[in-house]
């Protein structure tokens, strides 16, 4: 602990890169997950990666109130570098996460709007579109 | 009489109907493999009745219409899945082909050449006055040349195979949208408000999915049987059964633009001297190859900054140390053309090889406050970011194509158990009705004999 209270570890690139690389690791089996239409296998990383990436905030907190690490020494710089690729790579795959999350709810939400149409504003309409030719048929 | 007469009339209509039902099972058989047809059904409705002396009497039943069995909603999701499926694919495809010439390991490629290149100004630093040190400064230095040269030549060559690849594109762009305006004639004529040209639609779908698999569109579907097809933007690639866009490309691997032949609207286009280079309204993979196009023209110019700041770095140098001539020549800046000049060594000095030395950690404001080194790495991360990120959202947006289709297949497919339940049901029915004609044939004959 430095005098402040504040842990060693969550001053030193390195180690902070450690705890990105994990939660980048965490990310790409999200990804997998995802894929493979895991659903309910989400829901158990979901705590580690909520605890993951609450401790890098704090950490990267830490290390932005420590001073610039860009302007440190040569080594610092270095691991602060690598320390940036990492998040960079969180972002990226982070986002893609997210928009696939995003577009397989559109999915979703256009089905039930097509049960359940707007009855007042601008996209209200009276009855479900005609379906001629395409409607899936229903059997008695 | 009358009654046996419409008995033998509901009989030969049960038959005839079970005779298409039976058809039509056939023809769902036969598609079983068929990924873009369309399960069919010929479901019946009652004739009607005649009013007889017990009251309303049924006439059978007859055939109502062939349906097909298909969602439009799960369709239309699926085609915009598949055609982000193609882009991501695409991306990822042509990244992956780019990167390996910008792939860098540490021990070959740009980096290790530039590496070698300060490693022999340290030597020649160490004895300013060697022979063989001032000859592999100069080997190091045309290595680093003849790697970026390289690296620039296979960068073109990518775009120069991105543009064919985007004629190609065009090109099966037209043929499918002219196909689909003709399917649309051929329904159009085919279908009445009472029966629909259920193969023909599946035709037109299969055009829809192959033309998904170039750009990203929206349907309407017009009167009479036939589709509307558009971009994203509204822009009509095909209306009714007159109108089928033909886009056009112009350019080449430096400045192009897809257009709309007839309106000479621009649908998308790539200028590698724009800051904003990409401007894509297809999506697609032909949206993809001009995303890719761009991304390599980035990673091109990232190479010209690199190799422009070492000739401008290394002649500041050169003028502030009053040495005549330069390293690099001055007048070949970018990272096709950079080379030594004819005498790079003209006069080598301690301080020149110190002072050459010293910009290996020099951050430069051209390269973004950055080193010659770290700008290089940083390069090849960005490269692996770009094709990681597209190998990512090919996985997830694959994964979601493979998804609606399976839904989509589980309502339009052929289920060969099904189809099997169905003709054991439609034959009984057939023996049925056959046994119903045979017996009132029997009793017309009795009828006639007791006259």
């Amino acid at each position: 602990m430095t005098h402040n209270g504040q842990r060693v570890t969550d001053l030193d690139p390195d180690a902070v890169r450690i705890t990105a690389e994990h939660l980048l690791e965490l990310l790409q089996q999200e990804t997998r997950l995802l894929a493979e239409g895991e659903h309910a296998a989400l829901l158990e990383i979901l705590p580690e990666k909520e605890a993951l990436a609450r401790r890098l905030s704090e950490s990267l907190r830490s290390l932005h109130h420590a001073g610039d690490p860009s302007k440190g020494p040569a080594r610092d710089r270095a691991a602060w570098l690598d320390l940036k690729e990492t998040l960079r790579r969180i972002e990226a795959q982070n986002d893609a996460n997210g928009r696939y999350i995003a577009d397989l709810l559109l999915v979703y939400r256009e089905l039930l709007s097509m049960m359940v149409p707007q009855t007042y504003g601008h996209a209200a309409r009276e009855t479900l579109p005609a379906l001629k030719g395409c409607s899936l048929s229903t059997e008695a | 009489m009358a009654g046996l007469n419409a008995a033998l009339e509901i009989g030969k209509n049960a038959l005839l109907n079970a005779q298409v039902q039976i058809q039509t099972t056939s023809h769902n058989v036969a598609n079983a493999e068929n990924p873009n047809y369309s399960r069919q059904k010929a479901p019946t409705v009652t004739q009607g009745a005649i009013l007889g002396r017990a009251g309303w009497i049924g006439a059978g039943a007859r055939l109502d219409r062939i349906v097909q069995q298909r969602d439009t909603f799960l369709e239309g999701r699926y085609l915009d899945a598949s055609s982000q499926s193609a882009y991501y694919g695409t991306l990822e495809r042509i990244l992956t082909a780019a990167e390996t010439s910008l792939s860098d390991d540490g021990d070959t490629g740009l980096y290790a050449a530039l590496k070698d290149f300060w490693n022999a100004w340290n030597a020649l630093a160490q004895n300013p006055e060697g022979a063989a040190e001032r000859a592999v400064v100069l080997e190091c230095g045309r290595n680093l040349c003849t790697g970026l040269n390289q690296t620039a030549a296979e960068l073109t060559q990518h775009r120069e195979g991105i543009v064919a690849e985007l004629r190609d594109n065009v090109s099966a762009i037209n043929g499918l949208l002219q196909k689909i305006r003709d399917l649309n004639q051929q329904i159009q004529r085919s279908e009445t408000p009472t029966f629909m040209a259920n193969d023909l639609r599946d035709q037109r779908f299969q055009a829809l999915q192959e033309l998904s698999q170039y750009v990203r569109f929206t349907t309407q579907e017009g009167t009479g049987g036939t589709l509307n097809v558009f971009l994203e933007d509204g822009t009509p690639l095909v209306l009714f059964t007159d109108y089928a866009a033909e886009l056009k490309i112009r350019g080449d691997a430096d400045a192009l633009d897809i257009r709309i032949s007839d309106s000479d609207k621009i649908v998308a286009q790539f200028d590698a001297a724009a800051e904003e280079k990409v401007q894509d309204g297809l999506h697609g993979s032909t949206g993809a190859l001009l995303t890719a196009l761009g991304t390599v023209q980035t990673w091109r110019d990232a190479l010209d900054t690199f190799a422009s700041a070492l000739v401008t770095s290394f002649q500041g140098l050169y003028e502030d140390l009053q040495i005549p001539g330069a390293f690099f020549d001055p007048d070949f800046t970018t990272a096709a053309e950079i080379r030594l000049s004819d005498d790079p060594l003209s006069s080598p000095t301690n301080a020149l090889a110190r002072g050459a030395l010293s910009l290996e950690s020099a951050p430069m404001e051209s390269l973004g406050n950055l080193t010659p080194g770290q700008y290089l790495t940083q390069l090849s991360q960005d490269v692996g970011l770009s094709v990681q990120s597209a190998s990512t959202q090919s996985l997830l947006k694959d994964s979601l194509a493979q998804q609606l289709d399976a839904q989509r297949q589980s309502v339009s497919g052929v289920s060969l158990d099904e189809e099997m339940v169905e003709l054991i049901k439609h034959q009984q029915l057939y023996q049925a009705a056959a046994k119903l004609v045979q017996q009132t044939a029997e009793m017309i004959q009795t009828a006639i004999n007791m006259v």
